[in-house]
């Protein structure tokens, strides 16, 4: 059964994965935030760069620690929110998901070839993040309300789908194929949970693998990452070129690691080794035992969740803290996967330590929504028992 | 309401397979992390170091001020990759590239036709010439990489001709100048070459270093820089001196050397005509070498200084010893001698012998001297014998062995024929004179500091030998200062100064017909504390042949400009210089007129008198009854006094005498 400690634990686990998270991001992300500046300074005053060359520059590190500061006050604002309110809402933020998404194709900033952000000033909000939370959210909401007609093609089914699509081709325009992938992931667990038939799980995955393929075929670039994730060393300095600089930063960590802070590879040997590939970082600098102890910090997490889903007391609560769970873990397992070139690469943060305010905001938002409903759990197990349903 | 057993068991599903994922990475971390790991290190230190070359950095040269006299400078050698340029480019390019380099369109296509891949074009070239070449393969629209350019350094010296056969100059290695052959660069090669080095420094993806180079490696790439003990302001002198005369004459060749007496350091050192160590490829062999020390040739009447300071520390000769010149034709002990310049003397003491260089003179006073002895003092000179100083390709002059002499050896060894003797032989061992006889090896280098400027090595002069007797040796310098009083350098004369000198005239020996001579002059000054030697010959002057002529104006305009620089104190305050040996028949009288210049002042005036020139005993006298406390200092003779003469006894309480050594004026000694 759940033990009364759970809502503290699960606090204390994500305080530090958040604290671990900052360090890292200082540690991976200086060294670019360095290259930005000196590109600045080579742009305005290039007499100035021979001077001083500098290596490290905590650009990055002021606006993540903002960003953990306003994560802490949603997680205080959900804790404190009641889910079930938030679930008669859920529709609404959808709709506000599916807006923004529409909005970041017209006026979204280009990263790397993909609109996938909105700049509003202190950091750039990545809609696809929101609308994983608001689909959750969603997802617990209707299925729960209509638990009797999920098995129904027509009037559980479809309806989901219909969404769910919408939702999906609005990421998968960006172009932002690693999160329609994890989004779908997501809903396909819920939806499992929740009784979807198998026969439509299984129909709908069947339906999804040609979606898949002509996507990937659209674009050239898609085939080229399969590719090099197939055989990295054919193609060592371009296609190849990331998940072997991955592999090489994690590889040369060795037990113990190089020291927090002493690793090379982020000296732009890695790119992106502030965000989809900090884990990278981890493995080098903290060694087999810090990065072990990362995904084992993960694994806690997960159990303590499913703890408070086996353990709510309605349908709504159950599937909408599975929801949260499946969400963030899932996203952290794939992240180690691809970081470690068991799947192919896809643009897809991993919680609480890479860089990126919009993925720490939605997840300390979701873990202050499980830790609202692990304190309602355990205050009606051990405290006053109270009806919440009239 | 609780939760449907079959939707709990779900849940636990999905949590197994997140719990797969996770332990699924994990197995990965172990994976890489363990199994792997030292693959992986390897693999990303290889990577992430760069292998970086460091070139030498060769040390500076400078001079006893640490003025720079050779310096090294970044250049950059320019290489082509001709596998990058295109054959219907060839030509087109060639010709832009033989407008910014030195070199000839058609041997740059030559050169572009032949090589397959990569070769150097040109050497110590600046980065701006690179720049230019940079843009006209943008033009042309050839890769980049096509033409690159590779650090190496330059000596760059400064000063061109100015003391270039004792810099020496470099070859290049595959780091630029840096082989010394020639000079200081040679000889000290070792110190200042500085070494080849490696680091292998963390690197980012951008090829940028992570790390400074460590500084035990850096410093190795500097080479240490040498002060030497050039004075680059004598050396200028001496050179536009030395110039000036060789043009003037026409001559072949000119040396002149400037050298401290006391300790043997080298002031300067010329050899004429030289080259521009910068374009040293240019100049034959002949332009690029260091007579001073590579040209032996027969020191003439120079020699004379060492003949009367041998029989002087003999006690073979006095110095008012009166010898019969013989009219300037002689036979002695069967051989021909013969006084150049037709004046000739009498029956005339030694100095006089000295002053106007009478061969007969020496021949005779030569022939006193025992053969075995005259070879052991020759020796002990240095002649015959390298003088070490710290050059390369030094001489070491000819002197016969004793067994080869003959019986006319010492009559001509006396006045300077049957010996050659290198420039650096002559001015060390006339420089003893000056030293109370103590020979000082001769050398160029005083010090070897690291890059900073902190001393790794000092060099401290090195007495040789104690050649003549102190005494001897003050009397050589009286019998010279002669020579300038009124011997055969009359025009080297400086007012206010005594000098010492002898001149010498060479007649090649050689050269058929016997009509080329080599003029030379030594020199010791001041003469009451000797602090500078300097030897000048010219060799094969046209026009004029004696030294007096030839060589002693040089040393005239060579030495006033050196007083003034050193700021030497004047022997006399009184304008004449005066005669050292009074008891000289031939000197004019000159104390007439000194009387009639400075009357003199007594006590009995009321005011201070005159006192210099007066010894101790004097001066007490000739202050006599005056209430003055006297303050002595020194020996000798009055040098200064304090307060000046003429002031009134009644402002006069003490009075300072200096004195010193200074020959009595014949006009004071009547006193």
């Amino acid at each position: 059964m759940i033990k009364r400690n759970t809502t503290l634990l699960l606090f204390i686990i994500t305080l530090s994965l958040v604290a671990l998270g900052t360090a890292m991001v200082y540690s991976s992300s200086a060294t670019t935030a360095a290259q930005q500046k000196r590109k600045l300074i080579s742009k305005k005053a290039p007499e100035l760069l021979k001077e001083a060359v500098i290596f490290h520059h905590p650009a990055f590190l002021r606006k993540q620690i903002a960003c953990v500061f306003l994560a802490i006050a949603a997680l205080i604002f959900f804790y404190n929110f009641d889910y079930v309110k938030l679930g008669k809402y859920s529709a609404f933020f959808l709709v506000i998901s599916a807006l923004l998404l529409v909005l970041v194709l017209k006026f979204g900033v280009k990263i790397n070839g993909a609109k996938r952000w909105l700049n509003v000033g202190l950091f750039n909000l990545q809609p696809s993040e929101f609308a994983k939370l608001s689909l959750v959210i969603f997802m617990a909401r209707f299925l729960s309300e209509h638990k009797d007609k999920v098995k129904s093609f027509m009037k559980g089914f479809l309806p989901v789908l219909s969404i769910l699509s919408v939702i999906l081709v609005l990421v998968v325009l960006e172009p932002d194929f690693g999160s329609t992938v994890i989004i779908g992931a997501i809903v396909f667990f819920i939806w499992f949970i929740a009784g979807l038939r198998l026969i439509h799980l299984s129909s709908l995955f069947m339906a999804s693998i040609p979606c898949a393929i002509v996507a990937i075929l659209m674009n050239p670039y898609r085939i080229k990452r399969i590719l090099a994730f197939l055989d990295p060393w054919a193609d060592p300095m371009q296609g190849g070129y990331q998940m072997i600089q991955a592999q090489l930063a994690v590889g040369s960590g060795g037990w113990f690691g190089r020291g927090l802070g002493s690793g090379f590879q982020k000296y732009q040997f890695l790119s992106e080794a502030h965000t989809d590939f900090i884990y990278a970082i981890v493995g080098e600098e903290l060694g087999f035992v810090g990065a072990a102890l990362l995904i084992l910090m993960f694994i806690i997490l997960m159990w303590l969740g499913v703890r408070i889903a086996l353990n709510a007391a309605d349908y709504y609560t159950s599937l909408l803290s599975s929801g949260i769970v499946i969400m963030i873990c899932l996203s952290a397992a794939v992240n180690f996967w691809v970081v470690m070139g068991m799947l192919p690469p896809k643009g897809l943060a991993l919680p609480f330590i890479s860089y990126g305010g919009s993925s720490l905001l939605v997840n300390m938002s979701a873990i202050g929504i499980l830790l609202n409903i692990s304190k309602n759990i355990e205050e009606t197990l051990y405290c006053s028992p109270r009806v919440r349903y009239a | 309401m609780t939760l449907e057993r079959s939707y709990k068991l779900r849940i636990l599903l999905v949590a197994l397979i997140l719990l797969f994922m996770m332990t699924g990475a994990i197995a990965r971390l172990y994976h890489l992390q363990v199994i792997k790991h030292k693959d992986c290190l390897a693999r990303a230190i290889n990577n992430q170091i760069r292998k970086k070359n460091l070139l030498p950095l060769r040390g500076e040269i400078l001079d006893r001020k640490e003025n720079a006299l050779v310096v090294t400078k970044a250049a950059c050698s320019i290489n082509v990759d001709s596998s990058l340029i295109p054959e219907k480019h060839r030509r087109t390019l060639s010709r832009k590239l033989a407008q910014v380099l030195d070199i000839p369109q058609e041997k740059i296509c030559d050169l572009l036709k032949k090589n397959k891949g990569h070769f150097p074009l040109a050497r110590k070239e600046s980065d701006e010439t690179m720049c230019e070449i940079s843009a006209i393969l943008a033009n042309l629209g050839i890769s980049k990489y096509a033409i690159y350019p590779l650090k190496e350094c330059q000596r760059i010296y400064p000063h061109d001709s100015l003391l270039a056969p004792v810099i020496g100059f470099t070859n290049m290695d595959k780091g630029g100048d840096n082989i010394g052959v020639f000079g200081l660069e040679k000889q000290y090669n070792e110190w200042i070459n500085g070494e080849y080095k490696k680091t292998y420094p963390h690197r980012t993806a951008l090829w940028q270093d992570l790390e400074p180079i460590e500084q035990k490696i850096l410093e190795a790439t500097y080479g240490n820089r040498i002060v030497t003990t050039i004075d680059i302001s004598i050396q200028y002198a001496i050179e536009r001196a030395l110039r000036n005369a060789l043009s003037k004459w026409h001559a072949d060749y000119g040396v002149a050397i400037v050298q401290e007496v006391k300790t043997g350091e080298i002031l300067a050192m010329a050899s004429l005509p030289t080259f521009d160590p910068n374009k040293f490829y240019s100049y034959g062999p002949e332009f690029r070498q260091n007579r001073c020390l590579s040209m032996p040739f027969e020191p003439g009447s120079v020699m004379k200084n060492f003949t009367s300071a041998i029989a002087l520390d003999l006690g073979l000769v006095r110095m008012e010893e009166m010898i019969d010149c013989e009219h300037g034709r002689a036979i002695v002990d069967g051989w021909r001698v013969t006084d150049s310049g037709g004046h000739g003397m009498g029956v005339v003491p030694f100095t006089k012998c000295f002053a106007n260089s009478s061969n007969i003179a020496f021949a005779k006073v030569g022939m006193r001297i025992e053969p075995t002895i005259y070879y052991s003092y020759l020796n002990r000179f240095g002649f015959g014998q390298k003088t070490e100083i710290d050059l390369p390709e030094e001489s070491s002059g000819i002197m016969h062995p004793l067994e080869k002499w003959n019986r006319h050896s010492r009559k001509s060894l006396s006045y300077g024929y049957e010996i050659a003797l290198t420039p650096i032989q002559t001015i060390t061992a006339v420089s003893a004179m000056g030293n109370g006889g103590k020979l000082m090896k001769p050398y160029v280098v005083s010090e070897i500091q690291d890059y900073k400027g902190s001393t790794i090595q000092k060099f401290t002069p090195c007495v040789k030998g104690q050649v003549v007797s102190p005494d001897t040796a003050q009397k050589v310098l009286q019998l010279m200062a002669e020579v300038i009083d009124s011997g055969t350098a009359k025009k080297a004369k400086i007012k206010n100064f005594l000098l010492c000198a002898k001149t010498g005239t060479t007649r090649k020996s050689h050269v058929k017909d016997r009509t080329e001579y080599i003029a030379s002059f030594a020199a010791i000054f001041p003469l009451d504390n000797p602090r500078i030697s300097c030897y000048i010959a010219i060799d094969n002057p046209r026009g004029a042949y004696y030294a007096a002529d030839v060589a002693a104006p040089v040393f005239r305009e060579v030495a006033e400009q050196i007083l003034a620089y050193l700021a030497l104190p004047p022997t006399f305050v009184e304008p004449e210089p005066t005669p050292a040996c009074p008891q000289t028949a031939s000197l004019p009288n000159l104390a007439p007129e000194l009387e009639n210049e400075l009357p003199t002042l007594t006590i009995e005036d009321g005011v201070l008198p005159d006192l210099k020139g007066l010894t101790m005993k004097e001066a007490l006298e000739a202050l006599g009854s005056a209430a003055v406390d006297l303050q002595f200092i020194g020996s000798g003779v009055v040098i200064e006094q304090q307060p000046a003469p003429a002031t009134p006894l009644s402002e006069t309480k003490t009075c300072m005498l200096v004195f010193g050594k200074q020959e009595p004026t014949p006009a004071r000694q009547k006193e």
